[in-house]
């Protein structure tokens, strides 16, 4: 019974190689004695193993061999003349290389053994008793494909797992890019939606507003053939007819409001100060200022550049963004109009102004009141045709969709927002064009 | 002062009705009223009015084609016509009825005498 060289491994044969049998063996010999040399290649032929062999005898020739010769295995006396087997492993490790290293030795010693071993031998065979070296060249070949097996798997492994991190950060990625994509998805259809409304809207009102004013004009004429025919001595009678009236006043202006939303862009393009458009509108809102106790504070630049604007567009614009103002004051306060020139980013309005080129030249007109402000919840819906804060009856809801329709229909844009210490602010901002 | 004969061709019979009723009260119209367009003409031979308060949009004839047929009268060619219309505003831009004075429905009756007196010859 041949004790098997390592606990963990039973002995190995030539069946156990996991070589190619036809794969020859390249063996490196460290020996300055070749027929001990010899002795150690007849025993291995003996025991039918295919193998080349190198002999060397120095350091020189070892640590060129190793890199020329391409050993699979070594077998080393421990010493030689010029070199000893501790200096070959500690080269070997030195340039890295995991080469199976069988000290084969004429004395028998512990110490050398225990050294070699530590050095990294792999085994540890006396002259005298070389039957044990096929054995141990095997055993030694094999744990080494073992050691790369396993060098293999864990590098695979490794591998592996970067290949995981890196495939779970593009998912990552692209979990983020596709919610994204969501989220634009999900606004591009909200605005798809908002003008599909716009556009049924404004097919819908022309007709709706033929087929409404007929029965208006009818219900107007009845209302004043009552109040001459009844009298005016019941004042039941004469509120009942004056809330009659005013329904139809009140269903007359839904309609007109429909009508100015949904109107085809037509605009009559004149040359227009705009601090013109801007002094009529207030003209027609100076009243209801009056009314609401509400003063207007007027700082317009007076060497505005000439826009081409509408003007009865524009002076409805401002009438609207006045009206606005003032009915935001209930209990009074001032109505701030301000016009000014100059490039988007010189321009304090920046969420308005920001859209433009930077080298275009800008109008800027902002209406500012120091009302109640809008409410954070309905900031997104001012511009919504229908939509409005007030009582039913008191307004249509269109004032400001017609508003922002017509200040893009002239290029221009609006915006709307509350500002730090009290009220809203609206900003109208228009191009002025090149050749006037 | 001899009222005026004001010809109204609308085919809102409802309307019609009480319109009359408005400008005959104030004792200073004589008022007619035809709701089908066909019979606008023959209404308007018939009637000889001062003053033709024709509806824009007429489900059975185009308020062009009765404008033309009254103009074809030598009887008929100058009395004045004042459209109203119930559409929205760029319907007027019709060229056929392009020039011709135009009020809006709703008004009061008092708005209309107005236009009415107006255009009156």
């Amino acid at each position: 019974m041949v004790e098997p060289s390592s606990t963990t491994l039973p002995a190995a044969s030539v069946d156990d190689l996991p070589l190619d049998r036809a794969t020859e063996i390249r063996l490196l010999i460290l020996e300055d004695v070749a027929t001990d040399a010899e002795l150690m290649e007849a025993e291995l032929r003996r025991a039918q193993l295919q193998f080349t062999s190198h002999r060397v005898a120095d350091r020189e020739s070892f640590q060129a061999a190793v890199h020329t010769f391409h050993p699979d295995l070594i077998l080393a006396d421990y010493l030689l003349p010029q070199f000893s087997a501790p200096e070959a492993l500690g080269f070997l490790r030195q340039q890295e290389l995991c080469i199976p290293f069988i000290l084969v030795t004429g004395t028998q010693s512990e110490e050398i053994a225990v050294v070699c071993m530590r050095a990294g031998a792999d085994d540890y065979i006396l002259k005298g008793s070389l039957k044990r070296l096929p054995a141990s060249v095997l055993q030694a070949l094999r744990q080494r494909e073992i050691q790369r097996e396993k060098k293999r798997a864990e590098d695979q492994l490794r591998q592996t797992n970067l290949d995981l991190a890196r495939r779970e950060q593009d998912l990552q990625r692209t979990l983020r890019s596709l919610e994204k994509s969501h989220r634009e998805l999900r606004q591009t259809q909200l605005q798809l939606i908002q003008s599909a409304k716009m556009e049924s809207v404004g097919s819908l009102a022309a007709g709706v507003a033929h087929e409404v004013k007929n029965p208006l004009t009818t219900l107007l004429m009845g209302v004043e053939y009552l109040e001459r025919h009844l009298g005016t001595g019941d004042p039941e009678l004469v509120s009942v007819l004056r809330d009659m009236d005013d329904a139809v006043k009140r269903a007359n202006r839904v309609i007109l409001g429909l009508l100015d939303f949904s109107a085809p862009g037509d605009l009559a393009l004149e040359e227009l100060q705009l601090n013109d458009a801007v002094d009529a509108a207030l003209g027609f809102v100076r009243l209801e200022c009056a009314k609401r106790r509400a003063t207007i504070a007027r700082d317009l630049a007076p060497d505005l550049p000439v826009l081409r604007l509408d003007r009865n567009k524009i002076e409805q614009v401002f009438v609207n963004l006045f009206l606005n103002a003032v009915q935001a004051m209930p209990d009074g306060g001032t109505l701030r109009m301000r016009t000014e020139f100059g490039r988007p980013e010189a321009c304090a309005t920046a969420h308005v102004c920001g859209e433009f080129p930077p080298d275009e030249i800008l109008v800027i007109a902002t209406v500012e009141d120091t009302g109640t402000g809008i409410a954070p919840q309905h900031l997104h819906k001012i511009f919504d045709p229908f939509f409005t804060t007030r009582k039913t009856g008191q307004a249509t809801g269109l004032g400001l969709a017609v508003v922002k329709k017509i200040v893009e229909l002239h290029g221009g844009r609006l915006g709307v927002r509350n500002l730090p210490e009290c009220g809203a602010q609206a900003v109208v901002a228009f191009t002025v064009p090149e050749a006037v | 002062m001899p009222r005026k004969r004001i010809l109204v061709l609308d085919d809102e019979a409802g309307t019609t009705r009480l319109l009359k009723l408005n400008l005959e009260r104030t004792g200073r119209f004589d008022v007619h009223v035809e709701n089908q367009g066909r019979r606008a003409l023959e209404a308007a031979q018939r009637f000889r009015p001062d003053l033709i308060l024709l509806d824009l949009i007429m489900p059975d004839m185009r308020a062009e084609e009765i404008l033309n047929a009254i103009r074809a009268e030598d009887e008929l060619r100058d009395v004045p016509v004042l459209l109203w219309s119930a559409g929205p505003r760029d319907q007027l831009v019709s060229r056929e009825v392009d020039g011709l004075p135009c009020v809006r429905k709703p008004l009061r009756t008092a708005e209309l005498i107005e236009h009415i007196e107006r255009h009156l010859v």
